[in-house]
């Protein structure tokens, strides 16, 4: 979905329930809508030779889905799964079943689509991510919400990034 | 146009497509029964066809309509006797069929389809009759005939008023028909007078009369009309009508002029013959038509039930318990069916209530509405088939497999010690079973599916080839899944044209070589160990195996001495070997094996083997082997580091454990990559953990050293064992190395996920029993990923040309004649094993014969010539063939044991005597290693050597003559320097030619031994560069050669130098050359000494 697409959404309902998490301490949220649960396991079945961003199947209720590493997808190191990652499986109408390992899962936040403003970097470190984050179509846009940075990404592109390496 | 709704139309379509499947096998039959008719059969075919006929008449596709027409009416004389269906006769059926079938598949268009031509040679068979007809009065009706010319005349020259009008009364038109031209004599099954009409309502239709009705009317509609007026469609007018009632015929008229302006906005009548049980004055109600409309043809003397205004109760009182009243009807009817039928309908009503013949079909759709108003139907079609989406079935298939493995969770962590939680685990266990396998029953189909259209497709083959040939179906009930089944469809097709195009010959050759005239193809299909076993088997002319060769040949695919060393069968699968026959297909070579290659693999892609089998002049027999279902495979499990990983069984040939030192022994280093020596063939090893930890081998770029991995390096050498299965993908056989085993599952196979798909070496994923995802292996995609595919074949033969020169083991085949000892005899020194039955042995003089190639086989037997126990002699002995021998001879054993590795020294002590090598302890029991060459000599009774000539020599030289052996194969090399040792020689061994030149070099000999025959032109290398110079130059030299090119690699040896050459292994002229060459040199030095002083 692009950012046009959800920003009309927005408009015409006002308000958009995020999902938010973390990933290397900062805030990510992905529209509620495409998520379809929460999921602590994270014992995943490695894949030699998958793309990086690939952390490997799990299975769901018999229902065998890919785990992606959110992290490398945004260009962070990799780390290892601890007591606090959790998978974000997303609703079949965004992809092949399929997960994203987050750091750690946050709040449902409600924004308004006038809060929501174009991403731009904060420092150069993020200047080069910048790049990298809107030419794959990965961030829809940020929210500043009280203490945190918010940065809304667009999961339907998230199966998309690799796929196209 | 009219609209009619998509659904319809494809359920129309679907169905259609149905009756026509069935048609097509049953003109068949008819064709070869043509005198004895089986009228079930042909009216099945006619009611097919009719119901065809009805439903697209009804639904606008006119031109499908009139062909069914004409072919219904040529079905029906053929039903009534007047017309034989013979081959040219059912032809134009057939192409009807076909047709009818072009025209399902875009029913669309189908109108613009000509079939004019179609249909005239069609009724060119219904003409002669329907002529004849005219002077005989016979019991045929041809039902709804085309109108007559007067007929349309008049139709056309009617204004084109809506018709409902009431002033032109149908009846009156039709009386005009009538009377302005029809001739047709009345039929006495017709019992409805020609004041109705032309309309006779055949046997067939009052078949169709549901006992309900009394009444049949023809109701003339103007569809026009009614879509425009009522906007009822003919769909929801057919509907309507069989709610009360029973369509038993439709005729739509209409000139073709019509139709090229599209459907007419001018009047267009469709003539419906309707029964049933409503009175005429109430049909005017129910139809809406006029008075003039309504035709009453027949009524039925049954007891008129009470008027009663809703047609359900009309229904439910139908009163059948009249018996008397039945009399008429039954009278009515002359053919005996139709009475038998109504008589079991007094008998027992209710039971006739299934039972009513009602063929209609087309009716099925409106099962639901005819069961609430109780209308019978046929009980035949009845809840047996139900049309499901197959991706309702695919879900279905993934739940049921999900459940499974909920199942194997809960199996799991169920508390055992609990009777209660035990026993529902067990009832779950069972009902989950149960469940899968029921699921995978509905994509199960039969695989006459398949088979079935065989006898058709070999009809038009025996035409254009002008051949005989049955077909002979079995097992056309076994069934298969539905994807396996679609992709053998032509596979299968391809392997029967075959069978036909090239396997039977023609009739008059078939006279020629005795067999009859007409030729069979056998397709059997049955289950056996889990798999779907599938043969077809034909009585021709068999593969020509000479023909083989040839192309093998001039293809260089192999060489005439590669082929010669080939067994019968292995040359048979020569054919399907890819390349083996593809730009000039179906030339000199006789015509098998053309695309044999492509069958093989499509087989081999479902998880199948493929087989062939072929006596010359006696026939071809092709085996395929398939898996039930390709959802649930059984697979290997094994662990790799913490992974476990599924491979299918298909792919996995052997499991192979080496323990403690043979694991660092027995893995080699060829080239750039480990191998192992799995009986005799190079097998290409491959780790696991480097597939799938290391970057592919992405060409020669990759600059990747083999480790020798040693037992202490690596955990998964742990224990001082390494496990490897030994997996074949295609043409190719690999050793791949895992850490653990784990057993054997049943595993559901999930497809990769579309983003890393790409990835080679996975054939799927599936969920394991603890609900951990394992990936499961792809055997062809590792042997790819890992260059051993391009390499072809992984398990090169090594025969002859061992790499290990300093091996001192060899492989020996353990056989037992006598019941007591043990006999070896290497590998390398056997040709074949050959089973033969001892009733064909022959005897003369004093020894046995026996014939095996063409060639006249001595028999040796063990007890004959060594103090071995003699054996009791069964019907059926192996017959061992050594190489190299002189003559062709055999040594008789009873029993074959196993392959062992031997060691290359043998105990020559403990028991020896002439014709034994020696002896050795192999699997704990004293084994005596034959001297095969020395009992080809003893057998032959002509064992007189020259002793003086051989003592001469000893004696000539102070000391003992040195020699030096120059043989590569270990075996051979132990051999020879026996042989040499028995004479008294001093020997001295090489193994190669670098070796032996440079002891040439650094010692004295004074002859040399080279085996040419096994080392070409090395060894003629060798005696070149002994000649070429040095202190020794003129060193008498044997080269040993073999006996199949005795003259080529004599003339080849002596040419480079040697001065003799022999048969290898000939034992007696070997020894008996070197005698006389060492002679000779001592002589020539004392002459050149005597010369020198």
């Amino acid at each position: 979905m692009s950012k046009q697409s959800i920003v009309a959404e927005v408009e015409t309902e006002r308000k958009i329930q995020l999902c938010t998490f973390r990933l290397n301490n900062r805030l990510f949220g992905v529209d509620i809508q495409d998520v379809k649960e929460i999921n602590t396991e994270v014992g995943f079945t490695r894949i030699f030779h998958a793309p990086r961003e690939v952390r490997g199947y799990v299975n769901i209720r018999g229902q065998i889905h890919l785990v992606l590493d959110l992290r490398t997808l945004l260009g962070f190191a990799q780390k290892d799964p601890d007591h606090e990652s959790r998978v974000v499986i997303f609703k079949q109408n965004i992809g092949e079943p399929f997960g994203a390992l987050v750091d750690k899962i946050g709040d449902i936040v409600e924004v308004g689509s006038e809060d929501i403003e174009e991403y731009g970097a904060q420092d150069d470190a993020e200047a080069a991510q910048e790049d990298r984050w809107k030419n794959r179509n990965l961030v829809v846009g940020v929210c500043k919400l009280e203490k945190d940075l918010l940065v809304i990404l667009n999961a339907r592109s998230f199966l998309k990034t690799f796929e196209q390496k | 146009m009219m609209q009619f709704d998509e659904a319809i139309v494809e359920e129309f379509v679907a169905e259609a497509k149905e009756h026509i499947a069935s048609v097509e096998g049953d003109l068949l039959a008819l064709e070869k029964m043509s005198d004895d008719l089986d009228q079930d059969l042909i009216n099945k075919v006619f009611r097919a066809i009719h119901t065809v006929k009805g439903s697209a008449g009804f639904l606008g596709f006119i031109k499908l309509a009139d062909l069914a027409h004409v072919m219904e009416t040529l079905l029906s004389l053929i039903r009534g006797g007047e017309v034989r269906p013979d081959s040219e006769v059912v032809d134009p059926l057939f192409k009807g069929v076909d047709m009818i079938n072009t025209m399902l598949e875009d029913i669309k268009n189908s109108n613009k389809i000509p079939v004019d031509e179609l249909v005239a040679s069609i009724e060119k068979h219904i003409k002669p009759v329907s002529q004849a007809q005219e002077m005989v009065t016979e019991d045929t009706v041809i039902k709804f005939n085309p109108p007559t010319k007067e007929k349309e005349k008049k139709e056309a020259a009617t204004p084109h008023a809506p018709p409902p009008v009431g002033d032109v009364s149908l009846q009156a038109l039709l009386n005009e028909a009538r009377s302005g031209g029809q001739k047709k004599k009345e039929s006495p099954v017709s019992v409805i007078t020609m004041e109705q009409g032309e309309y006779q309502l055949t046997d067939m239709i009052m078949r169709e009369v549901p006992d309900s009705c009394k009444f049949i009317y023809l109701l003339r509609y103007d569809l026009t009309q009614l879509a425009s007026a009522a906007g009822k469609t003919p769909t929801a007018l057919m509907k309507e009508l069989n709610e009360a009632g029973k369509i038993l015929d439709t005729n739509i008229k209409f000139s073709v002029e019509d139709l090229r302006e599209g459907l007419p906005k001018k009047p267009l009548f469709c003539d419906v013959v309707y029964a049933t049980s409503i009175e005429k004055d109430l049909v005017k109600g129910v139809t809406g038509l006029t008075e003039g409309n309504i035709v009453e043809l027949k009524t039925f003397a049954r007891s008129a039930p009470k008027a009663e205004p809703t047609v359900k109760k009309l229904v439910d009182t139908q009163p059948f318990e009249d018996i008397s009243e039945m009399t008429d009807f039954e009278e009515s009817l002359q053919e005996e069916k139709i009475v038998d039928q109504f008589t079991e309908a007094r008998v027992s009503p209710v039971t006739t209530l299934e039972k009513a013949p009602q063929a209609n079909e087309e009716l099925s759709r409106d099962e639901h509405e005819e069961r609430i108003l109780g209308i019978p139907r046929s009980g035949k079609d009845q809840n047996e088939t139900i049309r499901l989406n197959v991706s309702v079935i695919d879900k279905l298939m993934t739940l049921a497999g999900e459940l499974v493995l909920v199942r194997n969770q809960q199996i799991r962590s169920v508390d055992k010690s609990d009777p209660v939680s035990r026993a529902i685990s067990q009832r779950l266990d069972v009902v989950t079973t149960e469940i899968q396998e029921s699921i995978m029953a509905t994509r199960m189909q039969p695989i006459g599916n398949i088979f079935n259209k065989f006898p058709r497709v070999i009809r038009e083959l025996n035409r254009q080839l002008g051949k005989k040939i049955e077909v002979d179906i079995q097992g056309a009930d076994v069934e298969l899944d539905k994807t396996i089944l679609e992709a053998l469809a032509d596979p299968l097709t391809h392997l029967v044209r075959n069978s036909c195009d090239h396997g039977i010959e023609t009739p008059e050759e078939r006279k020629e070589k005795g067999k009859n005239e007409t030729g069979h193809i056998q397709l059997n299909a049955y289950h056996e160990g889990g798999q779907i076993n599938i043969v077809i088997k034909d009585d021709g002319r068999g593969v020509s195996l000479e023909k083989i060769k040839q192309k093998a040949i001039s293809r260089r695919m192999k060489t005439a001495e590669e082929l010669s060393q080939m067994t019968e069968k292995e040359i048979l699968y020569l054919t399907v070997q890819a390349g083996f026959s593809t730009a000039d297909k179906v030339t000199d070579m006789s015509g098998r094996g053309v695309g044999l290659d492509v069958v093989k693999t499509g087989v081999e892609e479902l998880g199948g083997t493929f087989d062939i089998d072929s006596v010359e002049g006696q026939g071809v027999s092709m085996h395929l082997r398939l898996p039930l279902t390709l959802a649930i495979i059984p697979c290997l499990i094994v662990q790799m580091g913490e992974d476990r990983y599924a491979i299918p069984q298909v792919n996995v040939e052997e499991l192979v454990c080496l323990y403690d030192e043979d694991v660092k022994k027995k893995i080699e280093i060829a080239g750039d990559r480990e191998v192992y020596r799995l009986r005799n063939r190079l097998l290409s090893m491959v780790r696991l953990n480097k597939v799938l930890e290391d970057e592919f081998r992405s060409g020669a770029s990759e600059n990747d050293p083999i480790v020798i991995e040693t037992g202490s390096e690596s955990a998964r050498m742990k224990g001082g064992s390494l496990n490897f299965g030994v997996l074949k993908a295609g043409g190719s056989k690999f050793g791949l190395i895992i850490d653990k085993i784990i057993g054997t599952e049943e595993i559901v196979v999930k497809p990769m996920h579309p983003a890393v798909k790409d990835i080679g070496c996975y054939a799927g994923a599936t969920v394991m029993g603890d609900g951990k995802v394992a990936l499961i292996l792809d055997a062809q995609g590792i042997a790819r990923q890992t260059g051993i595919a391009t390499e072809g074949r992984g398990d090169e033969e090594i025969e002859d040309t061992a790499a290990d020169t300093e091996s001192d083991t060899h492989t020996v085949l353990l056989f037992e004649y006598g019941k007591e000892e043990q006999f070896a005899i290497a590998l390398s020194l056997i040709k074949r094993i050959e089973r033969i039955a001892l009733k064909s042995v022959e005897k003369l003089g004093g020894d046995r014969f026996i014939t095996i190639d063409g060639v006249s086989t001595q028999l040796i037997t063990l007890s004959k010539l060594i103090k071995v126990s003699e054996c009791q002699e069964d019907e059926e002995m192996f017959l061992l063939l050594p190489k190299h021998t002189s003559r062709p001879v055999g040594i008789l054993i009873s029993r074959l044991l196993d392959t062992e590795e031997a060691p290359s020294t043998l105990n020559e002590e403990s028991y020896m005597e002439d014709g034994i090598l020696g002896t050795a302890i192999l699997r704990n029991r004293l084994t005596i290693f034959p001297d095969v060459y020395r009992m080809v000599d003893m057998s032959e009774n002509k064992w007189l050597l020259d002793e003086r000539l051989r003592k001469d020599s000893m004696m000539k030289g102070s000391r003992l003559p040195r020699i030096l052996a120059v043989v590569e194969d270990p075996f051979m090399k132990v051999l020879v320097r026996r042989y040499l040792h028995s004479e008294g020689y001093e020997v001295a061994g090489a193994s190669t030619v670098e070796e032996a030149l440079a002891r040439v070099n650094d010692e004295s000999f004074d002859a040399l031994v080279c085996d040419v025959a096994s080392m070409g032109q090395e060894g003629l290398d060798f005696i070149m560069a002994v000649r070429g110079g040095g202190r020794q130059n003129h060193l008498p030299a044997l080269a040993l050669v073999s006996p199949e090119n005795l003259e080529k690699e004599r003339a080849a040896a002596e040419g480079a130098g040697y001065t003799r050459a022999e048969i290898k292994l000939e034992k007696d002229e070997f020894l008996l050359s070197v005698a006389e060459l060492l002679n000779k040199a001592l002589t020539s030095q004392s002459v050149e000494g005597d010369d020198n002083e």
